[in-house]
């Protein structure tokens, strides 16, 4: 069992070139752990054991040694993709962006908010997921489902944020 | 171990989460493990008199939080009660190598934030109902480990067991999942087993 305390950065540092890649994939929903007993693609037995409120970023560093890395991947995961047309009027993509934040909002669903889309991990059928949208009759987003890498860098957007490493407020800190 | 391993338990009501922490504690103490718990009902503290009266843990380490509102907030939304109950454990008591936090009952969407607990089990009744499965609650699909409990019962109910079994496999195909009678030591065992491998890396006791 490789005992993993700290991460080391990400795998795209030129030190790390060269050396064989080792993956360790995880989904969105579990990036967020701090404690995780993984087998990598390359067989080796794992350990993430990291302080509270770290996060396993696509492409994160959990180990190396001379001949090796050993790298968080992100798995592709079924997503619904509302992309936002950019030829829209600002006041129509204020509105949608509005009603869709409302309408995922009140479903608790966490997401991913991109510069031109918002991506949510499907965690209902695809009829559901595209239902909420449908409703909202928007004119100014093209949806589809796709398979997608999501929360690479950070955390997806949750309902409220208490002490997520995402929250811009920073952690919440219990006296 | 400076924090202590935060392990949530969700699942409807009465499909056995308090039952499992009973189980659980006597095999923590065996590995030489120091736990406390934190159970959360609607109303009352009744879980948490249940664990106290238990002799399994000295009282002063089980915690109770009535969650007045639909349990899955505390452990989801706003988990702000239950970590502060946990911080108090672990200063007031500490230092503690588990702490086993019990969801109220609650529907099959209930999920744990990551900021309470770093690993979850949820536990649902084969009397229940054996299409609980294949119904993808988000609690069934993305717990750590499900467990499908009471499974000597499937005979008087009519419960496929066989079909429970083909539907875990299909809606969670990455996931490890535990058929048990709880009645039984070996399913507790094999719970503890899961929990020593995936969360608590084999501690034992001066390790």
């Amino acid at each position: 069992m490789l005992h993993i305390q700290e991460l080391l950065g990400g795998a795209t540092e030129s030190r790390c070139a060269g050396r064989i890649v080792e993956r360790l994939t995880v989904t969105s929903d579990e990036a967020t752990k701090r404690r995780l007993r993984r087998t990598t693609d390359g067989g080796t037995d794992v350990a993430v054991d990291l302080p509270r409120g770290s996060f396993l970023a696509h492409g994160a560093v959990l180990h190396e040694d001379a001949a090796r890395i050993i790298v968080i991947e992100r798995t592709p995961e079924r997503a619904l993709v509302i992309r936002f047309d950019p030829a829209a009027p600002a006041a129509a993509l204020l509105r949608s962006a509005l009603l869709i934040g409302h309408a995922f909002g009140n479903q608790h669903t966490p997401l991913e908010i991109r510069d031109d889309a918002v991506v949510v991990p499907l965690t209902t059928s695809e009829s559901v997921a595209r239902t909420t949208v449908d409703m909202l009759s928007l004119d100014t987003v093209e949806v589809s489902i796709e398979e997608a890498r999501v929360a690479c860098a950070t955390p997806l957007t949750a309902g409220h944020g208490h002490g997520s490493p995402a929250d811009p407020a920073g952690p919440h800190v219990h006296e | 171990m400076a924090d202590a391993v935060r392990i949530g338990i969700g699942g409807p009501v009465g499909s056995g989460k308090t039952r499992l922490i009973e189980c659980l504690l006597p095999l923590m103490v065996e590995a030489g493990l120091r736990a406390a718990v934190i159970t959360n009902d609607l109303v009352t503290l009744e879980d948490a008199e249940r664990v106290r009266r238990s002799g399994l843990i000295d009282p002063e380490l089980v915690v109770g939080v009535e969650t007045g509102a639909c349990p899955h907030t505390a452990i989801r939304e706003d988990p702000s009660a239950n970590l502060d109950r946990a911080e108090r454990l672990e200063r007031e008591h500490g230092p503690l190598d588990v702490i086993l936090i019990e969801s109220g009952g609650d529907n099959l969407a209930a999920t744990f934030t990551a900021d309470l607990v770093d690993y979850w089990m949820y536990v649902i009744d084969t009397a229940a109902g054996d299409d609980i499965p294949r119904k993808r609650g988000l609690g069934v699909i993305q717990a750590d480990l499900l467990i499908v409990n009471k499974i000597d019962l499937a005979q008087y109910v009519g419960a496929d067991l066989d079909r429970m079994r083909s539907d875990v496999a299909e809606v969670r195909p990455a996931r490890p999942s535990l058929f048990t009678n709880l009645a039984d030591g070996e399913s507790a065992a094999a719970v503890f087993g899961e929990l020593q491998h995936a969360v608590l890396f084999d501690r034992r006791e001066g390790r």
